[in-house]
């Protein structure tokens, strides 16, 4: 029965006009980024070809990036990080809400990569965690850097399009009044919800998927492909693991689409919540965009782990901003109670309460 | 066995902030059996939706037990839907949907076994025949007729061939013709498919004309509960006598058959089971001059503001309730 409630959901949600949008604004994207990345490739063999190479590696140093690291110089940047992050924990603690937590764990991210640099003489770009980023690794140039890149924006996009067909899930059934057609059919309630949710997450699936190969395809196409890279990523902070540009790409796909899933459960909660679409809108949008996190985090009280960081891969990379404790197993837990009360919350209230 | 049986069923909503909280539905009971055209009259939040969103599932009865066909709607809330089709309130549709996908679709929603593709069409184009909307299956719904919808509902409600159908204000909002077509299809429905239905409807003559049985509601509570026949037979039938020597008229019925008449608009209204030739002839050998006599059934509407105004009124109509109240 399920089966046959999803099939008629699906029928729902893939209505031409809607789709035709999805496409067209994710093929624009393509386009636009394509040009750019064209552009960008362009631009560092000009700069390459002309500028002085002393020059380049002066600046370089003065920047203080891997390339600055050696093994005379590895103890004395040691100690500078630990100086920093003891400075952090005398001057800061209790202050700034998470963005002190935030802060601490970056810095110790940064400390255990130049640590793992020196155990094994390994100065190289490819430890990720001191300053650099898997986006400058993959530069914007090599077909995974443009995949990356690309899929990032897709996953925006279909975030976007998950907090609006979420949010109205439901809630439109009920402004329409067909809420009644469908919940006087010999089906539950539960099986209602469930088959609407799944039929929801089916067509942001295929969307991310999708598109998601169509630009990986792209970036094979253009540029070449770093893929079977290693790449020594320090995880939590803590180890550092060993890892390749691929499996890494495939986790930040898998956590994209976790964070996609997330928003558009959030969504369809508070638009079936409040049965109004628009409020489901807002409010998600206003929890997910980080601005209420924002708020909350500058409070000196912990209020910020009420709001998690769902990019977990960023635990993976220490290159980006990690609210709350900062630690990977702390946000997947909160990340997943977080998911659990709103799923619970969608179905105990849609059970509890009378249709109209 | 009844379809419906509705057992001591309350509802009452929670009150917002200081307000205490409202019974929308007191302790009631009724039943309703096959092949009946059941009336659910009351007037306006009186408890009429309440009961029937409760009957299709879609508000929880505080209290009290909903057997449809002997399943509890509270606790298999499947196999006591599976035999219901309903319209509650606005005929509800997919307005970008062509009247057959709707059809289709919902069809797919309450057929637990499957049906093959050319029995679920087969399905579909009787419904669509039998509430004349088969020349337009294939149009928008969003451009029918507030008439056509109501009847491409009523086709929604049949799909699954209920055996109990429940209709809250079918005829709101239709022409004189759409209420005639409305009703055709429920009168055909109950003597040919031996259909259970509960309808309400605010047009008392209109329910008058198709229905055998009238549940009168009234501030949540169930006032009566009486065929149509007993309607019209409520207090006998008033005579209506028009007379130039109405002070001679009153002293003779008075005398004769012991029938006290009122005086209303230079007319005399009194009520009594004996035939009007009998009264006529006495009255004329009396001396009274008869310019009319005629005899008027009582309408639901007469019992229904009579029972849902005033103690009174009541106390007219149903001497047993008075009764009782008075024990």
């Amino acid at each position: 029965m399920l089966g046959r409630i999803y099939a008629g959901e699906l029928r729902k949600i893939v209505r031409p006009k809607s789709m035709i949008v999805l496409t067209v604004v994710l093929a624009l994207f393509l386009f636009v980024y394509a040009i750019v990345y064209n552009f960008i490739g362009n631009l560092s063999q000009i700069v390459a070809s002309t500028v002085d190479p002393d020059q380049t590696t002066d600046q370089a140093t003065e920047e203080s990036d891997w390339q600055g690291i050696s093994d005379e110089n590895v103890d004395y940047v040691i100690q500078m990080l630990q100086q920093n992050i003891d400075e952090l924990e005398k001057e800061y603690k209790g202050k700034f809400g998470y963005r002190y937590y935030a802060s601490v764990f970056s810095a110790k991210a940064q400390l255990k990569a130049v640590e793992f640099m020196k155990e094994n003489r390994l100065y190289d770009i490819k430890v990720l965690g001191y300053n650099y980023s898997l986006n400058s690794f993959m530069s914007e140039t090599t077909a995974d850097g443009f995949a990356q890149d690309y899929m990032s924006v897709v996953a925006s996009v279909i975030a976007i399009y998950a907090v609006v067909l979420g949010a109205g899930l439901l809630a439109d059934e009920y402004r329409n009044g067909t809420v009644k057609l469908l919940l006087t059919r010999p089906i539950t309630k539960n099986q209602l919800i469930t088959a609407k949710l799944l039929a929801a997450l089916t067509v942001c699936g295929a969307f991310m998927g999708i598109f998601s190969l169509i630009g990986y395809i792209y970036g094979l196409i253009a540029f070449k492909s770093v893929a079977t890279e290693s790449i020594y990523l320090v995880f939590n902070a803590r180890s550092v693991i060993k890892s390749s540009v691929g499996a890494y790409l495939f986790g930040d796909f898998v956590m994209q689409l976790v964070q996609i899933a997330t928003m558009l459960m959030i969504a369809y909660f508070l638009g079936t919540l409040a049965r109004k679409k628009t409020t489901g809108i807002i409010v998600t949008l206003l929890i997910e965009l980080g601005i209420v996190s924002s708020i909350l985090g500058l409070l000196p009280i912990q209020i910020g782990l009420l709001v998690p960081n769902l990019s977990l891969m960023d635990y993976f990379d220490a290159s980006a901003t990690v609210p709350t404790y900062g630690n990977f197993f702390i946000s997947l837990a909160v990340d997943l109670v977080y998911i659990a009360a709103v799923t619970f919350g969608l179905y105990y209230s849609v059970n509890k309460r009378d249709v109209i | 066995m009844s379809i419906l049986e509705v057992k001591n069923v309350s509802k009452t909503y929670k009150g917002r902030r200081s307000r205490s909280p409202i019974e929308a539905v007191k302790d009631f009971s009724f039943t309703v059996d096959a092949g009946e055209i059941v009336g659910f009259v009351g007037p306006n939040g009186a408890g009429k939706s309440t009961m029937l969103k409760m009957i299709t599932g879609l508000a929880n009865p505080t209290s009290g037990q909903i057997l449809i066909d002997g399943h509890d709607i509270s606790k298999e809330r499947i196999k006591a839907l599976s035999s219901v089709g309903t319209i509650i309130e606005n005929p509800d549709l997919y307005l970008d949907w062509t009247g057959e996908n709707n059809l289709r679709y919902l069809f797919d929603l309450q057929n637990a076994t499957k049906a093959s593709k050319a029995e679920r069409e087969a399905i579909i184009e009787k419904a669509l025949k039998l509430v004349g909307l088969y020349d337009r299956r294939q149009d928008v719904a969003r451009k029918y007729s507030l008439g056509m919808k109501q009847r491409l509902g009523i086709a929604q409600a049949l799909l699954n061939k209920p055996s109990l159908l429940i209709l809250d204000e079918p005829t709101n909002g239709l022409d004189p013709e759409g209420i005639k077509g409305i009703r055709d299809i429920l009168i055909h429905l109950a003597t040919t498919y031996h259909m259970a239905i509960l309808v309400s409807s605010h047009l008392l003559a209109e329910m008058q004309l198709m229905c055998n049985r009238f549940i009168i509601i009234d501030k949540g509570r169930k006032i009566s509960d009486m065929t149509a026949d007993e309607i019209g037979k409520t207090a006998g039938p008033v005579m209506v006598l028009s007379t130039d020597n109405v002070a001679l008229a009153i002293g003779v019925l008075s005398e004769k058959f012991n029938i006290k008449a009122k005086a209303a608009d230079g007319k005399l209204e009194f009520s009594t089971d004996l035939p009007s030739g009998e009264i006529m002839k006495e009255l004329i050998l009396s001396g009274v001059t008869v310019n009319e006599l005629t005899v008027k059934k009582n309408s639901l509407e007469d019992v229904f503001i009579r029972s849902t105004h005033g103690r009174d009124g009541m106390k007219e109509i149903f001497p047993d309730l008075a009764q009782k109240e008075e024990e």
